[in-house]
């Protein structure tokens, strides 16, 4: 069932500070989306309110038009997965498991089975003795397993190493395949997870600067590549969003689309035009001394 | 058929608590079936405690042992009961409302199941003392066990209001919790006749009361702190 997400002019005060300012966004559901910000945007406050652990100071987040805080009904539909430590688990994976299965209806306990197996996670170490990275192999389980129509991972995979984070990727696009919902990633470490958004949201200082499909997005810049003479001159007088050279290669990413004259131009002067990644659209919408 | 939310919490919490509590019975169990020893081959009573109610050899039952360490025991699993299990409840999609009815519920459990546990214990002591020949004078009312109830479900409920204060506000009105709570504590053991060895009670002049006022007096105690409870949980942020 989709579940569709409507944040209305959302704000979120706490210990005098504003943390969130004027927030709203919809999310028709059923799809991947990454939520992008730096450290200390907001990311996790955002996604706080959205999981009912804090209610939003003015403004609403409703789920299929109910509000999320304090609804037994919306709240047994969302999991907000965080790279919390648990040092005081005492019992071990399989039994933490089962204890946490009980509050979710859908979850799938042979799904968690084969997860633990791919994981490499040990079944016989008390929860609190396991690895940072086995910790998060955990958190990722449950968050897969409980099969939650709305499933937050707030950069849950941070702990993991890279083999890891592989098979946390290819489990989140194989089981989303299978079990469409929506899934909220949010991470700071954008380029190895964007190619599984289908629309990104950027969060700065508290504030939505921008939901966009992330095709729209990618297609919003070019990336120039060839000579270092020609690439300069081409760019010249655009907006730059990064510069890289190797040997007598160069590449340019800038920002904005190209007229058809300047695509044509761009072929005779043999330069290859692609598009740019988010990594560098985040960086450029997200610099400080951006306002 | 689908269990109610705040029945699976209750559940969950009874099983927690339920399983330090019977850790602390065996400790307790040990450490009075040592005194008895000492006091049996030394003839040095070793009192573990004092208690109103029980007329006759007071130091020298379970009941006493139970009655006054319990109130210790339960306070600090109130104490727990908050930040973590709120966090871990809310984590699992759990209201905070169903967190605190399951909460209550658990209480309510633990203080049964603790008093049936004692009572039992106190069985099985006179059942030795009798195969040993011991005798002993001990007049035990059953009002005796029903303050112990009431002794659990206060305590605990206590213990999770100054945690609830301090979880929610800052540590400077933390403290304020405390004091209430001292007071409170201080009404409980006055009226049901039980001396609190400090002068700052002494100056308060309560005095003990008539069983049935003193049982209302500690429901409605209980069901003052309890509902303090819910309005401080009741929209509390939970914290990382």
């Amino acid at each position: 069932m989709t579940q569709k997400i409507k944040a209305d002019k959302m704000s979120l005060k706490f210990q005098n500070k504003q943390v969130l300012t004027n927030i709203s966004f919809e999310l028709e559901g059923n799809k991947i989306y990454g939520l992008l910000g730096r450290n200390g945007a907001g990311k996790t406050s955002l996604l706080s309110v959205l999981a009912a652990f804090v209610k939003p100071t003015i403004g609403s987040i409703k789920v299929d038009g109910e509000h999320v805080f304090e609804n037994a009904q919306v709240m047994e539909q969302i999991i907000f997965i965080r790279d919390v430590k648990l040092d005081d688990e005492t019992g071990k994976a399989p039994t933490y498991i089962k204890d946490v299965s009980i509050f979710r209806p859908n979850f799938d306990m042979d799904y968690a089975e084969r997860l633990i197996k791919r994981f490499k996670l040990p079944t016989d170490t008390e929860v609190s003795k396991l690895s940072r990275g086995m910790q998060s192999a955990l958190h990722a389980i449950i968050g897969l397993a409980s099969r939650c129509p709305i499933t937050i991972f707030d950069e849950a995979y941070l702990g993991m190493d890279a083999s890891a984070r592989e098979i946390f990727y290819e489990e989140v696009l194989n089981d989303f395949m299978e079990h469409p919902r929506t899934i909220i990633l949010s991470t700071h470490l954008i380029s190895e997870m964007e190619s599984m958004f289908e629309e990104v949201l950027i969060i700065d200082q508290g504030e939505l600067i921008l939901h966009e499909e992330a095709e729209t997005l990618r297609e919003s810049g070019v990336s120039v590549t060839g000579a270092v003479e020609q690439v300069d001159y081409f760019v010249q007088g655009k907006h730059i969003l990064k510069e890289q050279v190797l040997g007598g290669t160069k590449l340019a990413m800038i920002y904005g689309q190209l007229s058809e004259q300047e695509r044509e131009e761009a072929k005779a002067m043999q330069l290859t035009l692609g598009p740019i990644t988010l990594q560098e659209l985040f960086i450029h919408l997200t610099k400080e001394d951006k306002q | 058929m689908k269990k109610n939310k705040s029945t699976v919490v209750g559940l969950s919490m009874f099983h927690t608590i339920g399983s330090w509590m019977l850790w602390y019975i065996g400790i307790l169990v040990v450490l009075h079936i040592g005194s008895a020893v000492v006091t049996y081959y030394t003839g040095d009573e070793v009192k573990l405690s004092h208690s109103a109610l029980i007329q006759g050899e007071v130091g020298w039952s379970i009941l006493n042992s139970a009655l006054t360490s319990s109130k210790v025991f339960f306070l600090i699993c109130g104490l727990l009961s908050m930040g973590g299990f709120i966090k871990y409840f809310v984590s699992n999609g759990v209201t905070r409302r169903d967190y605190y009815k399951g909460t209550v519920q658990s209480i309510l459990y633990l203080s049964l199941s603790f008093t049936a546990a004692v009572a039992i214990l106190y069985g099985l002591e006179s059942l030795i003392m009798n195969i040993l020949g011991l005798e002993r004078n001990l007049h035990v009312p059953i009002m005796f066990y029903v303050k112990i109830v009431f002794d659990v479900i206060l305590f605990y409920v206590v213990g999770w209001f100054i945690a609830a204060g301090f979880y929610r506000l800052n540590v400077w009105l933390g403290m304020v919790f405390i004091a209430i709570t001292v007071l409170i504590v201080f009404i409980q053991s006055g009226i049901w006749g039980e001396s609190v060895p400090i002068p700052l009670y002494k100056l308060m002049n309560i005095y003990e009361v008539s069983t049935w006022l003193a049982v209302l007096i500690s429901a409605i105690l209980i069901v003052g702190v309890i509902a303090a409870i819910r309005l401080l949980t009741k929209e509390v942020r939970i914290k990382d």
